[in-house]
């Protein structure tokens, strides 16, 4: 695929979404939205040298109508003007055995300011699947070469590359196109019948060099190997990689800076604006604009430019974040975050989710936070369980298979999985540091930091 | 109906014809709808349909995968040349060979599970009827009530396959799942009751005493209040009483991956090369089936899987001993297995990948009473809010609710149930189980693995009675 090939896609996208929009008109709806995405995904993934490789693209329509005041959203894969016509006529039919819902008066207005699409990088748009074979090759090379205990590997390289467009009956004529591109490797080492696992990847707009990937797997997983139980529950510090806490920082902050929650009652930062919710040292930014991040884009899934919306600044909380019908319930301007689920966007109504999370950085790497620690415990690769945590009054429990001792700021030896349990509210308050090394996920871009007095068990 | 066979013909022949020893195409045509209330306001209405015809092709020991969302000759031809492409590069990096081995062929057209109410005969009107009656009802028993969502959604349509073997196959796939969740607060805290069922079911599922949406709403209102008062779990090790629901789960989530034999080829499961081993207690027996009695349990139907092989009764641990594994027709050909039907892919977009069907912890013979007079001290753990497992065995899972239990009776309620370890060390510390099963499938989430989420399966089992579960939650 080449630049020029994103381009005449966006073009025929946005055609038909105003196509589609007087189709919905033509049938008596009073106000419209189509969304239309296609989506080329390239995938391989490679099971300790058993491949599966899939490619192909994925299509779609998502209409939304407005009859009578009320509203109604039908989808279908694929997008001809057969289908277009089908799915505006299911929409209508949906609107009206909907009741009248008081909160919402209409579709998005245009907002006009100046927005971009994240980096698009040739060398993504155009990679191949001989140089994604290659490169999962490589990565996997690389591991099994690292150290002969590594027995087992589960990984992918893909790239998904794509166009959506959004347009309304109100004026919205919006037009987003991406390439990202990705690789991460799931490793298992095995020594005298112990088994252990690590975990690396990596995600970019820029084409990367994903053999390192494999060789910083393979030393996670073997540091693992000398792992010990830690027979012991206390109240310590944690200091948490940057991948470990991203789940849990992203799927909290979503949830409680979600303006629809605190509208309905469901968000612990409900009347807090200006309050103190976080350690001085924390900054919390949605940022829909950052060039290199994942999820930048020129509009959101309702065709309004994304925008960089701070959530706590040093520690106050500044703003949340909305999208269109959120937003017109207040009077005010939706903040771009309006997201409908991936890899099929089209087959779902917008919800409110964070763009790029970005953690203001600090100016020491995880070695530098570990040092500062007299007694507590390293968390690396990922956790269990950060998905399950109560996003409401912040209660969290999760297993680490892969954390270490800290003792005197010094990482004395890995540990057997252990439990982290606590009120990640009350955690935000409590981070002490924020590391210098930011990673950039689909989630964001966050770093490492350090919570102190969480409840550790093992 | 013809259409769709000839151009899964199509794709055989394009395929063949440059080189592919074997080739795999199948067309899916689903629908689906979702009802989302808050309170007595319905918020969300959804009709979609996905239709797409996916090739899956074998060259040289490597499989390459495309798929089309036009249901024409030229589109599915085209997405054949790419599978081939793909099929081919990947074969000069494939170590680990696959190949699809060999079956006799068979036809069978539209299969389809014999049902009283289908959903696709009655208006989206009646189904949020059914979610509004369930708020009703939970308003009455709740207390303190700050939310209430309820869901409706299903699943129908149908599913065509063929392969160069000549085997032909149409089976219409079907689920229907209601679930409700009241949010209680007092001050700063927050509780929530849940109930959900959901299956390959006709909408008289709904008409049962026990899957009632006034039942329903009656649970969640009742749970979530009860939970007003409710204290943590005890942390640290317990005995404890793991509910149908929750030990399904278990089965699945803990287990049933490390039965996957894609995951066993490759080494990276902790149960590769231990067929015989005796890994649990006598009272350990796991199943994954994929044709249940659909009057008895509320599983997900399958009778074929993504490569129209009819679904197996598979027997993963009996009396404690590792015994099967779970395949698609290439590590089934690699391991020299019968083949059990396993190969499912969430949809078009993907190829088929060794996953579960229906897997569940077979009863034993106690009765609820006398689970609660042996549990005698510990904690009654009933349902899940999800959880997630390593490879290695270990795992953390949420019960959505629990009772502390003294002298085998329920003391108080407990919130905030979280349970840890390793499936391998719980396998062997299962001391007994009940004598009734329960099983439930559901629309709303489902299995994630690799990049295909959510793909519905079943899952459940009886009462276990458990020694030594680590409690999570805060000292």
């Amino acid at each position: 695929m080449m630049a020029a090939d994103l381009d005449r896609i966006a073009d025929e996208l946005s055609s038909l979404a105003d196509l589609g929009i007087k189709k919905a008109k033509a049938k008596g709806a009073e106000e419209c939205e189509v969304y239309i995405s296609n989506i080329d995904t390239m995938s391989i993934t490679m099971k300790t040298g058993a491949v599966v490789a899939r490619q192909g693209v994925s299509l779609g329509v998502g209409i939304r109508v407005v009859v009578d005041k009320k509203v109604g959203f039908a989808a279908t894969s694929g997008m001809d003007e057969v289908k277009i016509d089908r799915v505006a006529q299911e929409a209508i039919e949906v609107a009206r055995i909907r009741p009248l819902d008081p909160k919402f008066s209409h579709l998005a207005d245009p907002i006009q300011i100046p927005s971009k699409d994240g980096i698009i990088d040739d060398k993504v748009l155009e990679f191949s699947e001989t140089e994604a074979l290659k490169e999962i090759d490589a990565l996997s090379e690389e591991a099994f070469e690292h150290d002969k205990r590594i027995k087992a590997l589960y990984g992918g390289v893909g790239v998904q590359r794509g166009v959506f467009a959004v347009a309304n009956s109100r004026g919205v004529a919006g037009c987003s196109k991406g390439a990202i591109i990705g690789g991460g490797v799931y490793l298992t080492a095995i020594e005298q019948g112990k088994q252990k696992t690590g975990s690396e990847s990596v995600d970019s707009r820029k084409l990367v060099d994903f053999r390192e990937v494999g060789s910083k797997g393979a030393q996670r997983a073997i540091r693992m190997l000398e792992s010990k139980p830690l027979r012991k529950s206390f109240r310590t510090n944690v200091v948490w990689e940057n991948v470990t806490v991203s789940p849990l920082l992203q799927g909290m902050l979503n949830e409680a800076s979600n303006a629809q929650n605190v509208q309905e009652g469901k968000s612990f930062f409900k009347g807090k604006q200006g309050e103190k919710v976080a350690s001085d040292i924390f900054t919390a930014v949605d940022d829909g604009q950052l060039p290199e991040g994942l999820l930048t884009f020129k509009t959101d899934s309702e065709g309004i430019p994304l925008q960089t919306t701070t959530i706590i600044e040093k520690g106050l909380l500044k703003g949340y974040i909305y999208d269109s019908y959120s937003a017109i319930r207040e009077n005010k301007r939706s903040t771009g975050n309006a997201n409908r689920e991936w890899p099929e966007p089209f087959l779902s109504t917008p919800k409110i989710l964070t763009s790029n999370l970005v953690v203001k950085p600090g100016t020491s790497d995880l070695d530098e936070l570990v040092s500062e620690v007299q007694e507590g415990v390293l968390v690396t690769d990922f956790v269990m369980g950060a998905g399950h945590a109560n996003m409401t009054t912040g209660e969290f429990s999760v297993v680490a298979p892969s954390a270490f001792l800290i003792t005197n700021g010094e990482v004395k030896h890995p540990l057997e999985p252990i439990t982290i349990a606590g009120n990640f509210f009350q955690s935000l308050k409590s981070i002490t540091n924020v590391g210098s090394d930011s990673k950039i996920t689909s989630l964001g871009k966050i770093p490492s930091l350090i919570i102190e007095d969480l409840s550790v068990s093992g | 109906m013809n259409d769709l066979l000839d151009i899964s013909q199509h794709a055989i022949i394009t395929g063949e014809k440059l080189g592919a020893k074997f080739v795999e195409a199948r067309c899916d045509d689903l629908s689906s709808r979702e009802i989302r209330t808050e309170m007595e306001e319905v918020k969300d209405v959804k009709t979609m349909r996905r239709v797409g015809v996916g090739v899956n092709v074998y060259y040289e020991g490597a499989s390459g995968y495309s798929f089309a969302t036009q249901l024409s000759k030229k589109a599915v031809e085209e997405a054949t040349k790419r599978a081939f492409k793909i099929a081919k590069a990947s074969s000069r990096i494939a170590r680990i060979r696959v190949d699809p081995g060999q079956a006799k062929p068979h036809k069978q057209k539209e299969q389809r599970l014999i049902i009283k109410k289908h959903p696709q005969d009655f208006p989206l009107e009646s189904k949020k009827d059914l979610a509004l009656r369930a708020v009703k009802v939970a308003k009455d028993y709740g207390r303190q009530i700050s939310s209430i969502t309820c869901r409706y959604g299903e699943l129908f349509g149908q599913k065509h396959f063929t392969n160069s073997e000549g085997t032909q196959i149409s089976w219409s796939p079907l689920l229907v799942d209601l679930r409700i969740l009241v949010v209680s607060k007092m001050g700063e805290l927050l509780v929530d009751g849940h109930d959900s069922i959901g299956g390959s079911c006709g909408l008289e599922l709904f008409e049962t005493e026990r899957h009632s949406p006034e039942k329903m709403g009656e649970n969640a209102g009742k749970w979530a209040a009860e939970k007003l008062t409710a204290k943590p779990a005890p942390a640290g090790k317990n005995r404890a009483l793991c509910e149908n629901r929750l030990v399904g789960v278990l089965a699945h989530e803990s287990f049933g991956h490390l039965t996957e034999s894609d995951f066993v080829v490759s080494g990276m499961s902790p149960l590769a090369g231990k067929i015989g081993e005796k890994l649990g207690s006598e009272h350990a027996n796991i199943i994954d089936e994929g044709t249940l009695d659909a009057s008895r349990y509320h599983g997900f139907w399958l009778p074929f899987d993504d490569q129209g092989t009819k679904t197996a009764k598979t027997t993963l641990v009996s009396r404690g001993k590792l015994v099967g594994y779970l395949h698609d027709r290439t590590t089934a050909t690699s391991m020299k297995s019968d083949f059990t039907g396993n190969a499912r892919a969430v949809n078009y977009n993907f190829p088929p990948i060794v996953r579960m069907k229906n897997t569940y912890f077979s009863p034993g013979d106690l009765s609820f009473e006398e689970a609660m007079e042996q549990l005698d001290t510990g904690i009654y753990a009933i349902n899940t809010a999800g959880g997630q497992a390593n490879m290695d065995g270990t795992f953390m899972f949420k019960a959505l609710r629990g009772y502390y239990v003294e002298k085998g009776e329920e003391k108080y309620p407990l919130r905030e149930v979280t349970l840890t370890g390793s499936i391998l060390d719980f396998l062997k510390n299962i001391e007994g189980a009940t004598k009734e099963l329960f099983i439930m499938s559901s629309y709303f989430g489902g299995c994630g693995k690799d990049e295909q989420w959510p793909l519905p399966v079943g899952l459940g089992g009886p009462h276990l009675l458990i020694r030594e579960v680590q409690f999570g939650g805060e000292k």
